[in-house]
């Protein structure tokens, strides 16, 4: 009982950080902004859900090669993301230069 | 905990949606592969639920090989692209050659 509510937290958790992820990858307007998005929420997400996976499969063999994949993804997309924005940075690809919010008028009054 | 994965399958549907939009839209090179990386994870999620959904561990294998297949293409596509990739690209010139991209 406590297995399958902690399994359903955890999967709707990850679920919907990765729908966040899909989101930003959609309305954020920079290559830089969105390798953000995606090197996070992604991460997280997907490890989340491996940890669900984890908790209905058990302990054993299993268990280790979970452990295994969790590794894997936590070292992987994070360099994936990185080696983007890194070239992105290195070709000058056009970069977002507007504010995205003026508060000054806000801290004046 | 029938309903929550079924909601689960959803969500990760309409990622995957959403990163096959990019794959097709983005403006540059490096947004579609952004979207690739996106589906390709995606696709390791929906492994995920419908393991747990069918109650068995035989996938982990196609799990963690289908996460290394993602990574190995991306960081592929980056270091073909660190060589040979023209930054004026996002400036809609029409094709030049056929080594045109």
């Amino acid at each position: 009982m406590i297995v399958d509510i902690l399994m359903a937290t955890l999967l709707l958790g990850g679920s919907l950080l990765i729908l966040v992820a899909a989101i930003g990858l959609q309305r954020l307007p920079d290559i830089f902004c969105r390798s953000h998005a995606l090197g996070k929420a992604m991460t997280l997400g997907i490890t989340l859900m491996l940890l669900a996976l984890g908790l209905e499969l058990g302990l054993d063999t299993a268990g280790i090669k979970i452990v295994l994949i969790i590794i894997f993804q936590f070292v992987t997309i994070p360099i994936a993301s990185h080696l983007l924005s890194l070239i992105a940075w290195e070709k000058k690809l056009p970069r977002w230069k507007e504010k995205p919010v003026d508060f000054s008028d806000k801290k004046s009054e | 905990m029938n309903v929550i994965l079924h909601i689960c399958q959803v969500i990760i549907a309409l990622s995957i949606l959403a990163g096959v939009y990019r794959l097709a839209k983005g403006p540059t090179v490096l947004d579609r592969i952004m979207g690739f990386d996106m589906v390709a994870i995606c696709a390791v999620a929906f492994m995920v639920l419908l393991s747990i959904q069918w109650k068995t561990d035989d996938y982990l294998e196609l799990i963690l090989i289908f996460s290394l297949l993602g990574f190995s293409g991306t960081v592929a596509f980056v270091c073909y692209l660190g060589k040979n990739y023209h930054s004026d690209y996002d400036r809609e010139k029409p094709p030049e050659g056929p080594n045109d991209r």
